[in-house]
């Protein structure tokens, strides 16, 4: 028998940031809001409490998530000043920069294809051998097409689509308010705008509702903790305990400022650029309108000062002396994420729910999945809700512990010695077992898919490979003549990836004459 | 080479025009753009599709005059393979330049070069007052009409587009044995259209595009005619 008091009617979010509006948004296309028949979707959010807005880098599995809410790109585009991003390229994270040299690589988005051959063996061979090649430009197109400036797709690409795989850079603010628009005019979100002055239990411990200072109480049957790193009804009201691991990854503070092109025609990089420095990193990412810049540190190896002369020494070098002008925002971080994700009928998506530096653009990611697998998995009453929270709860925390051993990776393959942050970030006691691991097996041979067993996880095989031989990884190569006997058909194939890289540069449009276009003429849904 | 000129009567009081059927300016093109008034009179001839134009993402209808690019099997050395000519090619020698000081004012330019032009042909431009002749007047009435015919197409196009009723379509041939696949290519899916909610497909038939519909898609069926037609020449 169905026991109405059990189903699951109304959710509520609360907190409207990206986080929130994402969730609202996959939760109402997935619960069908906007039928008479589906679950009732609320957002609350504070007119008073700003959005901290920063995450501006995403991967590529935003796009899925844009085109099944029916977002078109185009508008997205157009309403976000965004720009196309394929890649990370990290300078200097492995030796610090002397006056001749710099070393760089790139992360980039394209998977290698594997149907014809895997080509890391024979890559690694030929390294042992003396050649210099780069892992990224043996493997994919998609390293040559960032250093030259070019976007991953042309005006006849059908939304979402390419020529490589791509992310976006974006204002999050404006996504916040274009996701907003959408939840509530399409996909049937109630928006309410109020602050939150408390949560009420019920007899059993569930939250009951909310009140708010002008639409009073508001009863729902399930609640999303949105609301940022203050975590209202997950931390405070329900007192998940927050797990840091501060001790793993050591930037605890981040210094951001916004920095304006020298002139219109200034070229807009279709990657991110992270650049080590002597106690973190910059970010730097170029929007339609602005640069986003930002030095992410670690306050026990330097000052707030000494921060704020690095960062304004790095916008000088393009900037010279306006750099001295710009407003810098400090912002701490709390690195870490609540022991449980989803207790009782409360699930925290965000900040709330967890944060790691942005090294990898994870922020807006982990959200993304989260809110996905939320809206996937959605509880149809509450007797369901047990299972599910201790699935999700296993799940997420995979996937956190995933993203900080992958941020890890970068600092740990670092031989930078310049300050005593480099040497901390090495010490054993500071590296996760479970990533020790691994690096011992690759020692020994190249990763491959059966390292990575779950399929939900967000670093995988491919992005593991290019951080690990563009950071110049040590695999040994003594017994692998034998097991890899097509040497010949290898160099094929990295000569063919490579020669129609050089015939891409020549048909593919620069990012800022792209995001140009489109902005004038739309791009076609086929 | 083609050298474009915009029309003055000091420097062009002299100049004729002939007519002629020589259309080698063309001969390079394998795609012609047409405008929808004349999808009817093309779709017995040639197949019409739509293509995205490279530069700028927009679908635009286009005739199909060859299989490869270069390539355009209607165009001999003087002659026309066909007996409809595409509209867009009647202005030849002709052609409109936007006015450098105002780029909303089109001005008629003439190709120079071309062998059509010359001095004591059949049509003068100017007569010796410097007045514009009949002939030119007339030329120039009907580039003005193509010019709007385009501009409807246009229309008609984003609408198709906005509809949704487009699908890319990849047109296979068999050539002397050999299978061609030519990519890029959009219809009109017959499917779609009759899925089309009544109050859009009334729509349609109000503004006068079923037929311009209909046509394009019945003109697909002239692919394996264009086929055996390059099989013919290279005999």
């Amino acid at each position: 028998m169905k026991n109405d008091s059990d189903s699951i009617r109304h959710a509520l979010i609360v907190g409207g940031g990206t986080a929130g509006w994402l969730t609202a948004c996959h939760l109402a296309k997935t619960l069908r809001a906007n039928s008479a028949d589906g679950i009732k979707i609320t957002l609350i959010e504070s007119e008073d409490i700003p959005t901290i807005g920063v995450g501006e880098g995403t991967v590529p599995a935003i796009r899925d998530s844009l085109r099944s809410l029916g977002i078109s790109e185009t508008e997205f585009i157009r309403e976000c000043d965004v720009t196309f991003k394929q890649s990370i390229k990290f300078v200097d994270w492995l030796r610090a920069p002397s006056e001749k040299k710099s070393h760089s690589y790139h992360h980039v988005f394209d998977y290698a294809q594997r149907q014809h051959l895997e080509l890391t063996p024979y890559w690694l061979m030929n390294k042992a051998q003396g050649h210099s090649g780069s892992y990224v430009d043996a493997v994919s197109i998609q390293g040559v097409l960032c250093d030259a400036g070019l976007g991953p797709k042309n005006m006849t690409h059908p939304e979402y689509e390419g020529s490589a795989s791509y992310a976006y850079h974006l204002d999050a603010i404006k996504f916040a308010l274009l996701l907003a628009r959408h939840g509530t005019e399409k996909l049937g979100v109630t928006h309410l705008k109020a602050n939150v002055s408390d949560i009420l239990l019920d007899e059993t411990g569930d939250i009951r509702a909310i009140v708010s200072d002008k639409h009073g109480v508001i009863e729902a049957d399930f609640f999303v903790d949105c609301s940022g790193f203050s975590s209202l009804l997950l931390g405070k009201k329900l007192g998940v305990e927050f797990v840091s691991k501060q001790d793993v990854l050591l930037a605890d503070t981040a210094l951001a400022m916004q920095i304006p092109y020298a002139s219109d025609s200034d070229p807009i990089p279709s990657y991110t650029l992270s650049t080590a420095q002597e106690a973190g990193w910059i970010w730097d990412i170029g929007l339609t309108t602005r640069r986003g810049t930002g030095y992410v540190y670690s306050s026990k190896y330097t000052s707030d000062e000494r921060a704020e002369t690095v960062l304004r020494d790095y916008a000088a070098r393009s900037l010279g002396d306006k750099a001295g002008d710009l407003n810098c925002r400090k912002i701490p971080m709390n690195v870490g994420y609540r022991e449980k994700f989803w207790h009782r009928n409360c699930v925290a998506v965000g900040l709330a729910q967890g944060f790691v530096e942005p090294l990898e653009a994870t922020g807006l990611l982990v959200y993304d999945a989260a809110a996905r697998s939320l809206a996937a998995q959605f509880p149809m009453s509450r007797g369901a809700m047990p299972a599910l929270a201790e699935q999700f709860n296993r799940r997420l925390r995979s996937v956190w512990d995933g993203v900080i051993d992958f941020i890890k990776l970068h600092y740990y393959l670092s031989a930078r010695d310049d300050n005593e942050f480099w040497l901390a970030n090495r010490s054993l006691n500071s590296v996760p077992e479970s990533l020790l691991k691994k690096l011992e097996l690759w020692k020994h041979q190249a990763p491959s898919d059966y390292d990575f067993s779950s399929r939900l996880d967000i670093f995988n095989l491919d992005n593991y490979l290019y951080v690990l031989y563009g950071m110049d990884f040590d695999t040994s190569v003594d017994n692998f003549s034998a097991r890899f006997p097509e040497r010949e058909k290898a160099q094929r194939i990295i000569q063919s990836i490579q020669g129609h890289a050089q015939k891409m540069k020549t048909s593919q449009l620069s990012n800022r004459e792209l995001i140009a276009r489109i902005h004038r003429y739309g791009l076609q849904n086929i | 080479m083609a050298k474009i000129t915009p029309l003055n009567k000091e420097t062009h009081l002299n100049l004729t025009v002939d007519r002629s059927k020589n259309y080698a300016h063309v001969k390079g093109e394998h795609l012609l753009p047409v405008v929808v008034h004349e999808f009817s009179a093309l779709c017995t001839e040639f197949p019409i599709v739509y293509v995205k134009n490279s530069d700028t993402g927009q679908f635009q209808a286009v005739a199909v005059m060859g299989f490869e690019t270069g390539e355009n099997l209607f165009c001999g050395e003087d002659t026309w393979q066909a007996s409809y000519v595409p509209s867009c090619l009647h202005a030849y020698p002709f052609r409109f330049v936007s006015d450098q000081n105002d780029t909303k004012n089109m001005m008629i330019a003439v190709d120079e070069e071309s062998a059509l032009v010359g001095e004591g042909g059949e049509h003068r431009l100017f007569d010796s007052e410097g007045v514009e002749t009949e002939y030119l007047k007339n030329r120039g009435a009907s580039m003005m009409r193509h010019l709007e015919h385009s501009e409807i197409t246009k229309g008609f196009v984003n609408e198709l587009s906005a509809l949704e009723l487009l699908i890319q379509k990849n047109l296979n041939v068999d050539i002397n044995g050999s299978a061609v696949t030519i990519g890029g290519i959009y219809t009109v899916d017959e499917k779609k259209l009759n899925e089309l909610d009544t109050e859009a497909f009334e729509d349609l038939r109000k503004r006068g595009f079923l037929a311009a519909i209909y046509a394009q898609m019945i003109s697909i069926n002239q692919v394996p005619r264009l086929a055996k037609l390059k099989v013919d020449i290279s005999k």
